[in-house]
Order: C-alpha cells, then sequence, then structure tokens
C-alpha cells in the first residue's frame, strides 16, 4: 500500500503553521533550555545547501550548543557534505526487493523528511517519513518515524550542562516488512565541530577505547570533548540505552582522517540485519548530556547508569 | 551522620576503650574517610582493592586503603605496591599501607573500618567472623562460604555485631540484571513459570606431584580450616604470576562452577522471585560429570534442576552464563553487558509507586563503602549471599550423591530425612580453625 504524496507535504504545511516557533532564515523549531534555544531542530529541508538542492536536508538537529553557546555540531562539511550535525538516518532499507539508500541524499535515491511537528513545554515531538524516490511508479514512503525530543534544565552537577533525550519509532508505512541493511555505519550519528581536530578533541568510549582503537568497538557510552576557541573544554556524552536493539551497539568512528574530524556513529546494524515486522513500533532510545567543562569517566559511568537505571 | 552511628558501629564488640585516631574523621560525613584493609591480595583480590582504592577517591564514597594482608610474601608485596602506586600517582609522597601475613594481626588495628575478604572460600567464614566480632564492615566475595553451616554463623556474627557485609554478587549492581529482575519480580509478563540458568564449565586436566612450599607462601595458614595435604604449585596458585588457581578446580577448596559462577547466577534467580533473604527452593536434584582430571576433581559438565514451593521450576546446566525467566506471557533474559525480552519496551519500564522497585546500585563496591557509613544493609547483605550459595551447596550435593532428590527446607535450613545428604554438606574443618 503506498500512503499518497499529498499526505507528506500536508505536514510540511502543517510545519509551516508553526512560523512564529521557526527561524525564518533556517526553518527551526528550537527546544530551550533554560529560555535558552540551545538546541534546534531541522522542520524543513534546508534552504541554499552546499552542493545544491540535492543536500536538502531535514530532520536533524543544528545547531546543538552547550550551555556557554558552544557549537557542538556542523552541516555539510565540505568532506561529506551529506553530514548534518546531529542526525539518524539508516544507511539502507530494504523492501519489496527493492535496497534504498537513505544516508547520501544527494544521490536522489532515498530521503528522510521532516513531516510535522508538536511543541512540547520542554520539546519536541515530530514525525517524519523515509521516501522511496525510485521506487517504481513514482515516490513512494517506506517508513514513518515518531521522535520524541525533551531537554533537561541546566544542572551543575557533575558539571554544567543538560540532558537531550531522544526517542526515535520506527513503523514500517506499508503491510510489507522493512530490513534495516547490514552496514559498518548506519543510524544514530553525530558530525562535530570543525573547531575539534586530532590535536585539540578527544574521544572515550565505556570500554576504555580512543580515537584510534573505538572503531568497530561496541559501547554503552561514547564522550567526546575539545577545546573550544577560548581554550576551555566542552564536550558531548552520547548514550546508548541499554534496551537498543543490539546493545551494547558497535560504533563507526573516525581515527584521524580529515585532520581528525570527529564522527560518531552508534549502529545496530553492523552485524545483522534488522527485520521491522508490519503495524509493529521499533524504538531506539539515546540520551546526551551536552556540557561545559571536562567529564571524568567515572562521571561518564555514573551518568550512563543513571540514564539505564532511570534514576 | 549518621557520623555518631558510623562510629559506634566501627568500633563495636569488645573495642570501648578505641580512641578516634584524630586525622581519620573529618567535620561532615563526606570526610569521614572509611579506612579499608585488602586481605587476599592474589587474582581477584587485587582487582578488588583497585576498585575500592579507585571508588574510593570520590568524595561521595571516600574510603581509602591502609592495609593488606596475604599469606603469600610475594603476593603481599606486590598488593602493597599497588596501593603506595595507586595514591603516588595522586600526589601523595607519603603513602600509609601496612602488610601483614596474618589477618589476625590486621584485624586487631583500632583504626581499620572495613576489610575485604578475597581469599579462597575455604577461608571465608573463619575470616568474616573474625571480623565481624572485630567490628569491621565486610566485603566479601562470593560464594559468601564453603558449607551451608559456616554461612549461618557468619550470619549470626554480622547481626551480633551490628556491622555491615556485601557480598561479593556484583551482578546486583549491573542494569540488566536489575531491570530484568524488576520485570519478573512486577509480573510484567504474568507469572512466572520457569527459570533457566547457564553457568561456564570447568576444564582441563592436572596431573603433577607435590614438592616443598615455596619459603614466601605460609602453606599450613594457606590450607586452613581444609585438610592438610602436600602443596603442589598447580593445584593452590602460581608462585610467580596472579593466572588463574588450581584451587578453583579441587573439592579440598571450593566446589567448583556450581559455586563459582553459580553462586552469581543463582542470586539473580532468587532476586527476581523474592526468595533471596529467607527462602529457597524445597527440591533440588543435579548430575555431574566427575572425570579423570589428575589432581583436578571439581565437577565439570552438569545438569541441575530445583523446585520452588510456588512451583516455580529452574533448570541449570553449563553454557554462556545468563538467566532466563520464562513466564505465562513471554520470556526475559540477563547476562553481563546484555538483556532481552519477548516485550523490549518491559526493558525501559519503570515501577510505579504501587509496584516492586528493588534495591538500585550503579557500582557494587561503592554501595558497600556507602553503606557501611549509612549503617544500612547494602544491595546483597549477608543472608543474600548464604541463601544464594545454598542453592550451589545442596546441587553440589546432589551430584556427590549421583543425582539424588534432596528435599530442602528452607525455613530450617536442612536436609529433609536424609542423613547422607547431611553429611555431605555438614563439612569438617581442621582444627584449630573452627566455628
Amino acid at each position: 500500500m503506498r500512503p499518497p504524496m499529498h499526505s507528506i507535504w500536508k505536514g510540511f504545511a502543517a510545519v509551516l503553521l508553526l512560523s512564529s516557533l521557526s527561524s525564518p532564515a533556517q526553518q527551526t523549531l528550537p527546544i530551550l533550555v533554560d529560555g535558552e534555544p540551545l538546541i534546534e531542530y531541522q522542520a524543513e529541508p534546508i534552504a541554499n545547501p552546499k552542493g545544491g538542492d540535492a543536500f536538502k536536508g531535514s530532520h536533524f538537529i543544528h545547531p546543538l550548543k552547550t550551555p556557554s553557546g558552544f557549537v557542538i555540531t556542523q552541516i555539510q562539511p565540505n568532506d561529506h557534505k551529506h553530514h548534518f550535525g546531529l542526525w539518524w538516518p539508516w544507511k539502507y532499507i530494504e523492501t519489496n526487493g527493492r535496497k534504498v539508500l537513505c544516508w547520501e541524499l544527494q544521490r536522489g535515491d532515498g530521503i528522510i523528511q521532516a513531516a510535522e511537528s508538536k511543541q512540547l513545554d520542554n520539546g519536541l515531538i515530530t514525525s517524519s517519513h523515509y521516501i522511496d524516490r525510485k521506487a517504481k511508479g513514482g515516490p513512494v514512503v517506506l517508513l514513518h518515524e515518531t521522535t520524541t525530543l525533551t531537554a533537561s534544565a541546566i544542572t551543575e552537577v557533575p558539571l554544567t550542562g543538560y540532558n537531550l533525550d531522544l526517542s526515535i519509532a520506527q513503523k514500517s508505512a506499508t503491510d510489507q516488512p522493512i530490513t534495516v541493511s547490514t552496514h559498518h555505519y548506519s543510524g544514530f550519528s553525530i558530525r562535530a565541530t570543525a573547531d575539534w581536530n586530532k590535536t585539540n578533541s578527544t574521544v572515550l568510549t565505556s570500554e576504555g577505547k580512543d580515537r584510534h582503537t573505538a572503531n568497530g568497538s561496541q559501547a554503552r557510552w561514547v564522550r567526546i570533548e575539545g577545546e573550544t576557541p577560548n581554550v576551555k573544554t566542552a564536550g558531548l556524552l552520547m548514550m546508548s540505552h541499554p534496551s537498543n536493539q543490539a546493545h551494547p551497539e558497535k560504533l563507526r568512528t573516525w581515527n584521524q582522517q580529515h585532520d581528525g574530524a570527529i564522527f560518531i556513529n552508534f549502529n545496530p546494524v553492523a552485524d545483522t540485519d534488522w527485520v521491522y515486522q508490519p503495524d509493529k513500533t521499533y524504538t531506539r532510545n539515546y540520551r546526551l548530556f551536552i556540557y561545559d567543562g571536562a567529564l571524568s569517566e567515572d562521571n561518564a559511568d555514573a551518568l550512563w547508569n543513571s540514564y539505564a537505571t532511570g534514576s | 551522620m549518621k557520623r555518631r552511628k558510623f562510629l559506634k558501629q566501627s568500633f563495636v564488640a569488645g573495642s570501648a576503650s578505641l580512641i578516634l585516631p584524630s586525622l581519620s574523621f573529618g567535620a561532615s560525613p563526606k570526610n569521614d574517610t572509611m579506612r579499608l584493609a585488602q586481605i587476599g591480595t592474589g587474582r581477584m583480590g587485587l582487582g578488588d582493592m583497585k576498585n575500592a582504592m579507585a571508588v574510593g577517591t570520590k568524595p561521595s564514597v571516600n574510603a581509602r586503603v591502609v592495609a593488606v594482608c596475604d599469606v603469600d610474601s610475594n603476593r603481599v608485596e606486590v598488593g602493597k605496591q599497588n596501593v603506595e602506586k595507586f595514591y603516588r600517582e595522586r600526589g601523595e609522597s607519603q603513602v600509609e599501607v601496612k602488610s601483614y601475613s596474618d589477618y589476625r594481626d590486621l584485624l586487631a588495628r583500632d583504626d581499620i573500618d572495613g576489610v575485604i575478604i578475597s581469599t579462597p572460600e575455604r577461608w571465608h567464614a573463619l575470616i568474616g567472623i573474625a571480623a565481624a566480632n572485630a567490628g569491621k564492615h565486610i566485603y566479601l566475595q562470593k560464594p559468601l562460604t564453603y558449607s551451608i553451616a559456616e554461612g549461618q554463623a557468619l550470619i549470626n556474627a554480622v547481626r551480633a555485631n551490628n556491622i555491615v557485609l556485601q557480598t561479593g554478587s556484583q551482578q546486583r549492581s549491573s542494569v540488566y540484571f536489575y531491570q530484568v529482575c524488576t520485570i519478573i519480580r512486577n509480573n510484567w509478563l504474568g507469572k512466572l513459570e520457569k527459570i533457566e540458568v547457564e553457568v561456564p564449565t570447568d576444564k582441563g586436566k592436572m596431573f603433577a606431584e607435590p614438592s616443598d612450599a615455596p619459603a614466601n607462601l605460609d602453606y599450613d595458614m594457606w590450607l586452613g580450616p581444609a585438610e592438610s595435604t602436600p602443596y603442589i604449585e598447580a593445584g593452590v596458585h602460581p608462585d610467580q604470576d596472579f593466572t588463574r588457581p588450581g584451587w578453583l578446580q579441587r573439592e579440598e577448596f571450593c566446589l567448583g562452577m556450581i559455586t563459582g559462577w553459580g553462586s552469581h547466577m543463582y542470586d539473580i534467580a532468587q532476586w527476581a522471585m523474592g526468595t533471596d533473604h529467607d527462602s529457597g527452593p524445597v527440591e533440588i536434584s543435579a548430575k555431574g560429570d566427575f572425570p579423570d582430571r589428575g589432581i583436578f576433581d571439581v565437577h565439570v559438565g552438569y545438569e541441575g534442576e530445583a523446585l520452588y514451593a510456588n512451583g516455580v521450576r529452574m533448570t541449570s546446566r553449563n553454557g554462556s552464563a545468563g538467566v532466563r525467566f520464562l513466564t505465562e506471557n513471554g520470556w526475559a533474559y540477563c547476562s553481563r553487558g546484555a538483556f532481552k525480552c519477548s516485550d523490549m519496551e518491559l526493558l525501559r519500564r519503570r515501577p510505579t509507586a504501587d509496584e516492586v522497585s528493588l534495591y538500585k546500585s550503579n557500582n557494587h563496591m561503592a554501595d558497600f563503602i556507602t553503606s557501611a557509613r549509612e549503617g544500612s544493609d547494602p544491595i546483597c547483605p549477608v543472608e543474600v549471599g548464604h541463601r544464594s550459595n545454598s542453592i550451589c551447596v545442596l546441587h553440589h550435593a546432589s551430584m556427590k550423591l549421583g543425582g539424588r532428590n534432596l528435599k530442602w527446607d528452607p525455613q530450617q535450613e536442612v536436609v529433609v530425612g536424609d542423613q547422607e545428604a547431611t553429611d555431605v554438606i555438614n563439612v569438617p574443618m581442621r582444627s584449630p580453625w573452627i566455628i
């Protein structure tokens, strides 16, 4: 069954009605943290992307800022113009014998498009769709996603920072199963600020792996941390919930390529496919702790434990 | 605090004349540095000690290791060096750490608040009871004791002296086991019907001749309550390194994987059912393989079955360590670093106010230290460690009796109508090391 395309555009229209919440230039929806717009959700395709209209991505977070305002994310770096801050597309999904590339949207194959968004007191509930643009007979929606984004207030313990929780719920849009294909990168990812490189930033995982050893390892959490332009330190702790598929998920990370640019991906399909049965919803949960300062390994572990046990 | 309570509990049992060392305690509870000693500085002991030192640096925990003890002088020296290195790397020029070869000398000190006991389990009850009588809080490696009677005596000592004991069943401080036990305890998957436990297998053969014990090892003290037997390095512990010791495969000193890992996994089964403090199965049977492996004589493969009064059946065998719960509506599984469930949403569910919220700990050693400071039971108190170990011991007894079905009275803690089985579990202790 193929949902009509007009339903997608109806979704965009609904977003446009929220114009009072959107930044006119970027079509983003803010999530306020203690009254400050530290998180911006891209609710419409970006305007004037690098590389032309083929890169008109949406449904990602950028900028993502620490409490002091340091921007942790970047979008469209020259080396990978399809990297969009904090974003979580599958590399490939398969159904009815077609394998659809969803990661490199510029190829014109699959794309994930933001649809509707609903504002919460402390976040957003967004809906989005995976669309097979090359399907025989015209574009077709294959997968629905509902993403709940909620932010905490700023805490001073263990240091100045706040949590951003993501709950990503997906369901086949047709009466057919969807296979999320095995690949060495896919899913929940961040491309970190261009300010960070191999000399001024670090990567540490829950299993003690670093920039050089993290790739392909399993992890409960990953800490990325680096200097800010005024030579202070800021960072992000990415936590994967233990109930996630293939927990502890494998990582795709970079070591020194592109001068040590930081790319981190929690990947539940590193080793095996993940099959979604029709009419069933599949959920993954992640928490980010975004902070100013330097986070110890012990505190990172304690934050993950707190997240994992709901305490 | 609690400060007053902590001091009281730390200096109980005939220690009334003790004077607090002025540098040990500060003006607030968080400045009350708990002073710990490590007894047994072998493979597990060094790890336990490092955990305690690391977690002790947290202001909210605040503890340090000030003494080490082992009957092997080489090993105690390594332990001492580990302590010195740890604190020197944190900027201390003079590190206070004293070595002991006899735990009784260590326990006689009045400025030690707690001990971590990581010896072979033949010694657990004796040192644990002595530590309790000396008013020391105790972190005791699992299995809690060698025999059921030893466990009962240890409980009495811990409670009589009002000290805190944490059993080293650290799986309880892991979210994976916590969440699955929460699911089962609250019947979120419906009524529990069956539990499947898997524990790893011992393996290998060892044919070796006795030799003189090395000068660095007080072998008679190492034997303690075990029957005197000639020294064989491959059946004690390596003289030159800290690889897996041979005593772990000799029945004189332990019962094998049924206690080594069974005490972990049965502990989780009991936690999920809520039978962990004062109950247990009513029937136990197990068949074990005891092939000729030279001096290694603990069981290898085994299959066991235990029945609870509520009808729940618990099977166990060798395999990949973990516990699987089967219920009327689904299943849940937990192991180290992973859990699964027929309803994945339950892995994220939290108990409501009127549901069972299990004790939550994120760090087993930290939980011990903070519990000792607070004067409250930790996540795995002595009774729990004892009840988990009892299941292991009963499985082992059935194995030794060719798979006989044992009727167990968990209230009275006796084997019903079976003197032969009672004789198997009542293990003699070598004088003077008796409880």
